[in-house]
């Protein structure tokens, strides 16, 4: 799977998606991309538009040679799943249920899962590690566990492409490592996964590629330890960090904001 | 192992599904049977005493004509006149509980009713009008079935006209045009003539089911049955729908097509079951919550559940509405007096948010 964005454009519009212009970028199969920016810079609109949650204005999107703006949204879900920021299901689904609707762009409008989608649903929740929390109520999992479940779900779906909007935001100090070692994890399968981050150490952790957003506008882009400079942090979120490479079990890069 | 088990015990304290899985009993067996038995009893129920064995024969000599039963009275009260009203109730019942259980599976929001978008109050302007008019029966039916559809329609494109959250906005539309409705109604109420006019109109306000014949029953059971079958087949997208606009979308949904296919068959079949019984309020809203303690959330089982448990309501009201008073008394009030302490026993006995 090859992803290709080319000289895509967006204006902010009234829904309050924030704009972002001449964004260039190409994705293959195995890669990990995190797009790091401050709050604001048009991360979650251009993870939409990669999904075409929303239409771009100018450029395009191609998947795997094929423009997404003339492909059918079922084939959109088959091909690309995609992990909102924030997750609040209006009815106390159980676990189960919620992961059985990542099925959805396999089935026809009358169909309902049968026992294979049920497999496929379960056997994503055992690779989360999950499956013990199959029949509980959505409502009475921890926010962990919630992000956990939705990841099981894209699973489910069983897309090519992963795009992930800040997937860790919501998780404790344990949860955030843990689900960047899953990432990693799927990456390794062959998954190309995008995703958007605050966390400089989370992409020296996971990241392949990194794009660096400000105001719209891919700043840098390229090889994590290149593009993640002291200059370029300052440029980008206005503070002054230092950047160290911590050897022995380590082995990367941190970033550490300096306080006086 | 013995945490997973843990997990089971911990759900199954927390949700009514017991009623489910009684003893390997299927879901669908209590409610079923239930049904059965109260089919053949409301045959009963009456001022002309007919018993329970006469009802099954008089019914079997009309499905087999192997069974022959010789009295005209008996088979005429039994298929002319308590037949259609039967049928009436059950139709009308799941209908509405139908509609409302996926109006507010597909607007997400546990207050919603049928008639959110403006069907009740079209359809009795519709009523109204036509009984100011002076119409008949027929053109009663018609009238209100048409301006149901109408206020629905202004509400849906109104809706879709306001930028921003499709779901908000055409819950506001309705809201408005359900307004706007209900003032007209009251213009007409204003206007009609006080001996007679004004009494029909706010009887037929109030809903009944006496006046629901054979002919009435058979056009208005098929917009029904469509829009029924329709939503049965594809009750599992709720499920997805229910995840929001944009995830659904993402999961491959076409959230505007589906829309659209829902409210079309919610308005048929509300707006049909209003036309013949008049407004009965509660069903729609508190049914689906009932649906909701039984077999939990998930729509593939809710949808089937709340059709049955709405017929099964409606009956058992318009049984109490016939022979509980010497007079009948409106359906729409019994609806609201038997529903509401049901349904407030079932909140405190209930689990989490969504009763």
């Amino acid at each position: 799977m090859n992803l290709t964005v080319c000289d895509a454009s967006f204006h902010y519009d009234s829904t309050g998606n924030s704009g972002f212009k001449d964004v260039n970028f190409s994705l293959n199969d195995g890669q990990v991309m995190t797009i790091l920016g401050p709050n604001g810079c048009g991360k979650t609109t251009l993870l939409k538009c990669l999904n075409r949650l929303t239409e771009l204005h100018r450029g395009s999107i191609t998947l795997d040679d094929q423009d997404i703006s003339r492909l059918p949204r079922t084939l959109i879900a088959k091909s690309i799943g995609y992990v909102p920021q924030l997750h609040q299901p209006a009815f106390p689904f159980s676990v189960l249920d919620t992961v059985l609707v990542g099925r959805a762009p396999h089935l026809g409008l009358l169909e309902s899962p049968s026992q294979q989608d049920m497999e496929i649903a379960e056997q994503s929740l055992k690779t989360m590690g999950i499956y013990h929390l199959k029949d509980k109520s959505y409502t009475q999992i921890s926010g962990g566990e919630r992000q956990l479940v939705i990841f099981a779900r894209v699973l489910a779906q069983q897309p090519s492409l992963l795009l992930l909007d800040e997937p860790t935001s919501h998780l404790d100090f344990g949860n955030q490592i843990r689900l960047l070692h899953e990432v990693k994890k799927l990456a390794a399968t062959g998954l190309p996964i995008i995703m958007t981050s605050h966390f400089p150490d989370h992409v020296f952790m996971v990241s392949d590629i990194v794009a660096i957003m400000k105001e719209g506008v891919f700043i840098d882009c390229g090889q994590p330890d290149e593009i993640i400079t002291e200059s370029n942090m300052q440029r980008v979120y206005g503070i002054p960090v230092n950047i160290h490479y911590v050897d022995g079990p380590v082995k990367r890069k941190i970033c550490i904001p300096v306080t006086e | 192992m013995i945490d997973a088990e843990k997990h089971k015990m911990n759900n199954k304290k927390f949700t009514l599904r017991r009623f489910g899985k009684l003893n390997g009993v299927s879901t669908w067996t209590i409610p079923v049977v239930l049904l059965v038995v109260l089919f053949i009893f409301s045959f009963v129920m009456g001022r002309y005493p007919i018993s329970p064995l006469n009802v099954v024969k008089i019914l079997g000599s009309h499905i087999l004509p192997v069974f022959h039963f010789n009295s005209g009275i008996l088979d005429t009260i039994v298929m002319q006149i308590r037949l259609p009203r039967i049928l009436a109730a059950m139709i009308v019942g799941a209908s509405l509980a139908l509609s409302g259980v996926s109006f507010q599976g597909l607007f997400r929001n546990p207050l919603v009713s049928p008639d959110i978008l403006g069907v009740s109050s079209g359809a009795g302007f519709g009523a109204a009008l036509a009984i100011l008019l002076s119409g008949n029966q027929l053109a009663i039916q018609v009238s209100a079935f048409c301006f149901a559809l109408l206020a629905v329609g202004i509400s849906y494109s109104i809706g879709k006209m306001v930028k921003g959250n499709p779901t908000l906005s055409l819950i506001l539309a309705g809201m408005a045009i359900a307004s706007l409705f209900g003032a007209l109604l009251s213009l007409v109420k204003y206007v009609a003539d006080p001996v007679n006019q004004l009494p029909a109109i706010t009887y037929w306000l109030m809903g009944s089911l006496a006046s629901v014949g054979q002919k009435g029953l058979l056009y208005a059971a098929v917009p029904m049955l469509i829009g029924i079958t329709v939503l049965i087949l594809i009750r599992w997208r709720f499920n997805v729908l229910a995840m929001g606009e944009e995830e659904a979308k993402a999961l491959g949904v076409d959230t505007g097509r589906l829309r659209i296919i829902i409210v079309v068959c919610c308005t048929m079949i509300t707006a049909s079951a209003v036309c013949i019984s008049g407004t009965i309020g509660w069903v729609g809203l508190v049914i689906p919550h009932i649906g909701r303690a039984l077999v939990g959330p998930d729509h593939k089982k809710l949808l089937p559940v709340c059709l049955l448990i709405g017929a099964i309501f409606l009956l058992l009201i318009d049984d109490i509405a016939r022979v509980v008073a010497s007079v009948e008394i409106p359906i729409g009030i019994l609806t609201a007096i038997v529903g509401i302490p049901f349904f407030i026993l079932l909140l405190r006995k209930g689990q989490r948010g969504w009763a």
